[in-house]
């Protein structure tokens, strides 16, 4: 297991690079120069000033080298810890993106584990009971759920408890600073301000995931070694628990290591919508900025992200699976 | 697992409905023992007022970038944290936008008021001396000294600190030696870049910042360079606020450094400029109002009375304890308003949300008319734009009165010129806008103008007749009559494209109407001049123009600034510019006499109000009325509207009072709860 962990650790350094330089490629070939969105000058300044504010800031990010070398400088000190600097919030991408990270974590840990804690039994009793009213309640449910949006659904749920209920805050993550306030207090507020993100995506998340275990469930369930397990007079509690679930949870587990980039890449629109601090809202507001530092240094994030959780997945299914051998 | 599931689902309920209870009181005090005032008044109120003015006090803003130190690239919202941190400026704006002594911290006004009276000759040096107050104290008890006001500028534009990636390109910029300090070195411009003097001898003569001097602990001078004077805003270019010395050099131990001592040094050696860095989300003391307390970041700023501010300009302080500033997206910006999250939403022009407030009780609204305007940049150095009169024919097709009337549901005001209605020039012009030609959708003008401009042929050379018949118009060069348009994709451009599009067409004009971001149209609009012609494709460009108290029209219509970002719509005016062409037009539903502007072009005129000197408001007026007669009938742009912003306020709130030039950080001094 250590030696292919080692080598598939080796491998994902030449798919880095090459991800690396399709990043780097494709926002340099962005209709735009850095620069001219990033300097802005006021009206009242001197134009010649403004020139060399701009000379300036392409001189401090080589912006006149050639492509090759500008990839290279970006690289090298990639490689080195140093993200660069975000022009929008000037300061280090290293030093910013950590508490974003951060709100973003708070939210998908508990939206996933949520969804999982329901989704798996959900759709354990789901394929037991198939066709029973719970199972097409659940089967609805996922269906609307898949279908709807969850921009939609955040939008309507926005509009209903916080703008004509009043229950829960428009948006933001907190009322005031957590650390003025005491632990319960503190949670309180957080639990008040993630209620509607965390409904939102953790009903769309549910929806699938449901589906999927259901699947995966039914089609073990109808494997011969199942009914082998009935036959040997094994009570229906032992079949589903001992027998049928661990095999059905193979699929689940390729689900859930999907899951773990989403953990901290966030969740883009509805960050966007209820104003949630987190990665995905920044890296909306960085490219529609042109912030390109912070645009580049997530993308990158999320590239190692995906690799090091289809790796994580491939260990996973050895440790589930014992057919499964890694060589 | 029925059991799990229903305890799962009880758990989540209880939480939800414990986290989502509704806070009916949103103050409980949760410290009984506040901190008690550390420079207890020694003059309490004898009738106190009965309403507690602890707060919050909640304003919400699109965003903060988080700089709030005096740089120069920060936000606009990042500049309200610093307006409520840094005040104590020897020069202040009023709520009319015009440039003051700040009496409240200036001790030798009439000293000063007779230096702006002295005339200098082109080219000669002007020195002021500011003394100012010798109480007046940071918000840590430090004195507040001129070493910091000269420390400021410095900072602000410090070569080692723009290393640090910070500068505000504007500070001193102005005074004599500006370019050496923030340079890093002596040396003189060659061709747009800075040589260094390697000759120079630091040791003798160490980098300075020639213009700016200590004269005691409570008395300091600056020196404009000669050669910016004299200017209309002259008293702008001295103004300064101070920066705490005694903070952003760690009490001495971080100094300035030259270019050469600076890029000596290694990766790791801590420098001034990383010393500041340090500080920019935090700024660790306050000479304003407040007193900055906690940066959630892009959440909430949160601050406190600072109780060694002294008053504003006028003397007026703050009353209210904390101020939390929260982002709220615009998107229900409204909401958080009418809902009581918030208690001041500025800035709101958006017809629908303005109506929700003004129907809401429990809010006050009030109005200032924007200085500035939006409408039609066009590009007038290329193409079929070099011609006044196809500007003028644009300008005849569009129904402008109704897309005004539909974008901004009433609440704004068609314009004729560049200007925005809330400037002082346009309230007391007895000219403007009478005498500016109101162009109305009129398509014989239009036919008549692009004939005049030479685009009166069809693909084979006859005359153009119409659409139908002729297709598009060509000239005799045989040249179609192509015109690009880039808007962003926003309510604006859908809008205006519907009032462009058919005119267009039946104008037999090539017209090509694309929608796209805003980077991608600055992009396009600034920096179009860089490209060749053959791969310009567009003409105009739908945006809008913002002034301030400092408005000085040279920078962005003199031809010097052709070829740069300044002059964006690469106008150039010349005494052949066909001004006499309109006296056709005189009786037609105008009076302009052209002989009034005595000919002067643009160049000359924006040129001739900045070199007036500050006094002579009335004679600016008049060249104001000049230029914005000459531009209504150039019309390098096409002006749509100026809007009316509106500011909103809870009803628990006295003293709001908001103006072009006056923002609520200005006005926050005056405000008090009454409920």
């Amino acid at each position: 297991m250590l030696k292919y962990t080692i080598k598939r650790l080796i491998h994902l350094i030449p798919v880095i690079i090459i991800i690396s330089i399709v990043i780097f490629g494709m926002l340099r070939a962005m209709p735009v120069s850095p620069e001219r969105f990033m300097v802005q000058c006021p009206p009242e300044m001197d134009p010649a000033r403004c020139e060399r504010e701009r000379q300036a800031f392409r001189d401090r990010y080589r912006l006149d080298e050639p492509l090759p070398v500008q990839y290279v400088f970006w690289f090298g000190n990639l490689l080195q810890g140093d993200l660069g600097d975000s022009e929008h919030y000037n300061q280090p991408v290293s030093s910013l993106v950590g508490y974003y990270i951060m709100n973003s974590l708070y939210l998908n840990v508990v939206v996933i584990v949520i969804s999982f804690l329901l989704a798996v039994p959900v759709g354990i009793i789901s394929a037991v009971k198939q066709y029973s009213l719970f199972d097409n309640f659940w089967q609805g449910f996922s269906l609307l759920g898949i279908s709807m949006p969850n921009f939609f659904f955040g939008i309507i749920l926005l509009y209903l408890f916080s703008m004509r209920l009043g229950w829960t805050p428009l948006s933001g993550m907190t009322s005031d600073y957590l650390g003025d306030m005491g632990r319960i207090e503190a949670f309180l507020d957080l639990m008040r301000h993630m209620a509607l993100p965390a409904t939102v995506l953790i009903i769309s998340s549910l929806a699938g995931t449901v589906r999927y275990v259901r699947s995966s469930m039914l089609e073990v369930i109808r494997q011969d070694y199942i009914r082998t397990a009935r036959s040997k007079g094994l009570s229906e509690k032992v079949v589903i628990y001992v027998h049928a679930f661990r095999n059905a949870m193979i699929p689940v587990i390729t689900l859930l290591a999907f899951s773990i980039p989403t953990l901290f890449s966030g969740a883009v629109i509805i960050e966007q919508i209820f104003q949630w601090p987190g990665i995905g809202r920044i890296l909306i507001q960085s490219l529609q900025r042109r912030d390109f530092s912070v645009v580049l240094a997530m993308n990158m994030f999320y590239a190692v992200l995906a690799l090091l959780a289809n790796l994580i997945m491939d260990l996973g299914y050895a440790i589930v699976d014992p057919r499964v051998k890694l060589n | 697992m029925k059991k799990f599931l229903f305890l799962l689902l009880s758990l989540t309920l209880v939480l939800g409905l414990a986290a989502c209870r509704r806070d009916d009181d949103p103050d409980p005090d949760p410290d009984p023992d506040p901190d008690p005032d550390p420079d207890p008044d020694p003059d309490p109120d004898p009738d106190p007022d009965p309403v507690s003015q602890k707060g919050p006090l909640y304003i919400g803003t699109p965003e903060f970038s988080g700089e709030f130190i005096n740089w120069g690239t920060s936000s606009s919202y990042d500049i309200a944290i610093r307006d409520l941190v840094q005040g104590q400026g020897v020069v202040a704006v009023t709520d009319e936008g015009e440039f003051v002594i700040n009496e409240n911290v200036v001790v030798n006004v009439s000293e000063v008021e007779a230096k702006m009276a002295v005339e200098v000759d082109e080219g000669v040096d002007k020195t002021y001396r500011w003394e100012i107050r010798d109480d007046m104290k940071w918000s840590d008890g430090e004195s507040i000294t001129a070493e910091d006001y000269i420390f400021a500028i410095k900072m602000q534009s410090a070569y080692s600190v723009s290393q640090a990636g910070h500068a505000n390109p504007n500070a001193g910029i102005d005074l004599v030696g500006h370019d050496a300090w923030r340079q890093g070195c002596y040396g003189e411009w060659d061709e747009g870049a800075w040589v260094c003097d390697d000759d120079h001898d630091y040791t003798a003569d160490p980098l300075d910042f020639k213009g700016l001097e200590l004269v005691d602990d409570f008395t300091f001078e600056l020196t404009i360079d000669g050669s910016e004077l004299p200017y209309f805003y002259e008293l702008a270019m001295v103004g300064a606020g101070p920066q705490p010395k005694h903070i952003y050099t760690n009490d001495g131990e971080f100094d300035f450094l030259t270019r050469d001592e600076h890029d000596a040094l290694g990766d790791d050696d801590m420098h001034i400029g990383e010393w500041i860095s340090q500080y920019i989300s935090k700024p660790p003391v306050s000479s304003g109002p407040y007193v900055f307390d906690h940066y959630e970041r892009d959440q909430f700023v949160r601050l406190k009375l600072n109780p060694h501010f002294n008053g504003d300009y006028r003397g007026h302080k703050a009353a209210i304890e904390t101020v939390v500033i929260r982002v709220v997206p615009s998107a229900t910006d409204i909401e958080h308003l009418l809902n009581g999250e918030i208690h001041i939403l500025t800035g709101v022009v958006e017809g629908d949300k303005i109506n929700r407030a003004l129907e809401a009780d429990h809010i006050q609204g009030i109005y200032f008319d924007r200085i500035g305007f939006g409408g039609l940049f066009f590009h007038t150095d290329f193409g079929p734009m070099l011609d006044y009169r196809v500007r003028q024919a644009i300008a005849y097709m569009v129904n402008r009165e109704e897309f005004v009337s539909v974008f901004l549901e009433g609440y704004g005001t068609l314009i004729n010129a560049p200007l925005g209605i809330g400037q002082w020039m346009y309230q007391e012009s007895t000219r403007v806008p009478d005498e500016l030609i109101s162009y109305y959708p009129d398509m014989d003008k239009v036919h008549q103008l692009l004939d005049e401009a030479g685009w009166d042929k069809d693909e084979d050379g006859n005359d153009w007749v119409d659409k139908a018949t002729s297709g598009y118009r060509y000239n005799a060069d045989g040249e179609v009559l192509y015109l690009g348009w880039l808007g962003t994709e926003t309510d604006y451009s859908d809008i205006l494209s519907v009032y462009l599009t058919g005119p267009m067409e039946e104008a037999g004009i090539d017209f090509f109407a694309r929608q796209a971001g805003f980077d991608v149209l600055l992009d396009n609009y600034y920096f179009a001049y860089e490209m060749d012609e053959e791969d310009r494709d567009y003409h105009m460009f739908n945006l809008g123009m913002g002034y301030t108290a400092l408005y000085d029209p040279y920078y962005f219509y003199h031809s010097d600034w052709l070829g740069t970002t300044g002059n964006t719509s690469q106008f150039e005016d010349s005494p052949d510019a066909p001004m006499a062409d309109f006296s056709e037009q005189v009786g037609q539903g105008f009076s302009w006499d052209p002989t009034v502007d005595d000919g002067m072009t643009v160049d000359e005129l924006t040129e001739t109000m900045r070199l007036l000197p500050a006094s002579e408001s009335d004679q600016f007026l008049e060249y104001w009325d000049a230029l914005m007669l000459r531009m209504n009938r150039l019309l390098p742009v096409l002006p749509l509207y100026s809007n009316q912003y509106y500011q909103f306020c809870n009803t628990q709130l006295e003293g709001f009072h908001m103006t072009g030039f006056w923002d609520w950080q200005d006005t926050i001094v005056d405000l008090r709860f009454v409920e």
